[in-house]
C-alpha cells in the first residue's frame, strides 16, 4: 500500500492549524522536514498563529513583562526574523516597559522546556523588530549576554525614558544618532565593551538625568555638547580611554551632583569653574596627565 | 429529521440537532427551508467518514454551548476529553479524512480535535521520526538542510 505524504492530503491552511497547536520551538525545528514545510513555517502569519495559541494573554491591562513565559523571551532573541516580528506584534506591542534578563534562573528550571542553555552560549543580538515598539518607555536588557552590533533601531524608539543595556558585550560603538532619544532620562551602558567616541549627538538628550558609560573602551574626548544636558545629575565615564581636556561646559550643569571621570587619560588643567558646582561625588583620580592649580582640599572633588 | 448523502451516495437520516453541529449543513437547511425533504448532498465526504462524523456529533449533541474564549491561559493540544481520544484512535488516513471533513462541514470542535491529535503525534519527535510518521520526503540538498540545522541549532534538542 502506498501511503501518501501528509502535505499532499491536507491543504496548507490545515497544516498551519495543526502546527499552531505545537510549542513554538518544535514548529521552528520542523522547517528542516522538507522545502514545503520550510516555506510554510517561515512566514510571519504562521508564527503569529503559533504565538497566539502558545502565549498567555492576561486580561489585566498590566504593562509589565511578567505574564509572558520566559521560554518565549529567549525565543525572541534567537528565532528567525519572521518569528521575531510576529512576537513583537502578538506579545510585546501592548507593553510600555520590557524587562529581560536573569535568564540563567529559568533556563535551568525543570519545568521549562528541556533544552539546556547557558547564559554564555546565548550570544544573541537585540532583534531589529524591537524598533516597531513605538510606545516603549522602559527597556531593560541588562546582563542578557547580548553581543553586537548595537541595534541602531533603538534610536527609533523616541518615547524611551529608561534604556538599560549595561553588562553586555556589544564590542562596537554607540550609534551616532542616539541623541534622537530626547525623552530619555536614564541611559545605562556601563560595562558593555563599547568602543569609539562618545557621540556628539548625546548633547541632544535634553531629558537625561543619569548617563552611565563607565567601564567601556571609549576613546576620544568628552564632547562639549554634554554641557547642554541641563537636567544631568549623574555622569559616569570612569574606566575608559578618554583623553583631552575636561570641557568647561560641564560645570555649567547646575544639577550635576555626581561626576566620575577617574581611570581615563584626560589631560590639561581642571577648570576653576568646577568649584561652581555642589558635588556629592566628584572622582577625577587616575588621570595621570590631569592637573589642578587650585586647592580642592575642602571640596568633594578627588583627584 | 434531516437527510444527507455522501460522495458515494450513501444516505443518512439524522436528527436536526446533530445536523446543526455542522455550520455548513445548518446554513443549507436555513436556505432551503423546513418544507424541503430533499437530501443534502455532501460531495466532499465519503460515507465511511460521514458515519464517523455523525458518531462524533451524536456523542456531543448534549454539550453545553461553547464558553467564551478563555484568555488567561495558553491553549494546549493536551486538552482532549477521554472519549474524544478514543474516538480519534483511528488509522492516519481516516484521521486526515476526518480533519478534511470537519473543515468542509465547518465543525470547529471536531477540526480542533483532529488537529490536536495530529499535533500530539508530532510532539516530542525528532525531524527524522516526523518524516517517517507522515511520509514526508526530505527534498533538501545536504547543504540546504545543514544551513537550516545551523539556524535551528539553538532550539533543536541536544
Amino acid at each position: 500500500m502506498i501511503v501518501k505524504a501528509i502535505e499532499t492530503i491536507l491543504p496548507p491552511e490545515l497544516l498551519e492549524d495543526i502546527l499552531a497547536w505545537l510549542p513554538s520551538h518544535q514548529v521552528l525545528i520542523m522547517r528542516r522536514l522538507s522545502k514545503g514545510f520550510n516555506e510554510l513555517i517561515s512566514t510571519e502569519n504562521l508564527a503569529r498563529l503559533v504565538l497566539i495559541r502558545n502565549v498567555c494573554f492576561g486580561k489585566s491591562s498590566s504593562t509589565e513583562m511578567s505574564n509572558i513565559t520566559r521560554e518565549h523571551d529567549y525565543l525572541f532573541f534567537k528565532a528567525p526574523k519572521f518569528f521575531q516580528h510576529a512576537y513583537v506584534d502578538v506579545c510585546l506591542k501592548r507593553f510600555d516597559g520590557l524587562v529581560w534578563g536573569q535568564w540563567s534562573e529559568w533556563i535551568d528550571h525543570p519545568l521549562n522546556f528541556t533544552l539546556k542553555y547557558r547564559l554564555k552560549d546565548i550570544n544573541a543580538t537585540i532583534p531589529t523588530a524591537i524598533s516597531t515598539l513605538a510606545n516603549l518607555k522602559h527597556l531593560n536588557l541588562m546582563r542578557c549576554g547580548l553581543i553586537g552590533p548595537f541595534p541602531h533601531e533603538i534610536t527609533l524608539l523616541e518615547n524611551l525614558e529608561f534604556l538599560k543595556l549595561a553588562h553586555n558585550e556589544f564590542n562596537c560603538s554607540i550609534p551616532e544618532n542616539i541623541g534622537n532619544l530626547k525623552k530619555l532620562k536614564r541611559l545605562f551602558l556601563q560595562e558593555c565593551h563599547l568602543t569609539g567616541k562618545i557621540p556628539e549627538s548625546m548633547g541632544n538628550m535634553e531629558s537625561i538625568a543619569q548617563l552611565l558609560l563607565g567601564r567601556n573602551l571609549l576613546t576620544g574626548s568628552i564632547p562639549a555638547s554634554l554641557g547642554r544636558l541641563k537636567k544631568l545629575q549623574i555622569l559616569w565615564l570612569a574606566k575608559n580611554r578618554l583623553e583631552g581636556k575636561i570641557p568647561v561646559e560641564l560645570f555649567s550643569l547646575t544639577r550635576l551632583s555626581s561626576l566620575f571621570l577617574s581611570e581615563n587619560m584626560l589631560s590639561g588643567k581642571i577648570p576653576l569653574e568646577i568649584l561652581n558646582l555642589n558635588f556629592e561625588y566628584c572622582e577625577l583620580s587616575e588621570n595621570p596627565e590631569l592637573s589642578c592649580d587650585f586647592d580642592l582640599s575642602r571640596t568633594m572633588i578627588r583627584i | 429529521m434531516v437527510k444527507i448523502t455522501s460522495s458515494d451516495n450513501q444516505e443518512f437520516t439524522i436528527a436536526k440537532e446533530i445536523a446543526n453541529q455542522s455550520v455548513l449543513i445548518k446554513n443549507m437547511l436555513e436556505d432551503v427551508g423546513e418544507a424541503d425533504d430533499q437530501p443534502i448532498p455532501l460531495p466532499n465526504v465519503s460515507g465511511a467518514i460521514l458515519q464517523k462524523v455523525i458518531e462524533y456529533a451524536t456523542m456531543h449533541k448534549d454539550d453545553p454551548p461553547a464558553a467564551p474564549e478563555e484568555e488567561t491561559r495558553p491553549k494546549s493540544s493536551e486538552d482532549i476529553e477521554e472519549r474524544d481520544k478514543e474516538f480519534m484512535n483511528v488509522d492516519q488516513g481516516t484521521l486526515f479524512e476526518v480533519i478534511l471533513a470537519a473543515n468542509y462541514l465547518d465543525m470547529k470542535n471536531l477540526l480542533d480535535l483532529g488537529c490536536k491529535t495530529v499535533a500530539n503525534m508530532i510532539k516530542g519527535k525528532s525531524v527524522e521520526e516526523i518524516r517517517k510518521t507522515f511520509n514526508i520526503v526530505n527534498d533538501f540538498t545536504p547543504e540546504e538542510e545543514e544551513q537550516i540545522r545551523k539556524e535551528n541549532e539553538w532550539c533543536e534538542d541536544r
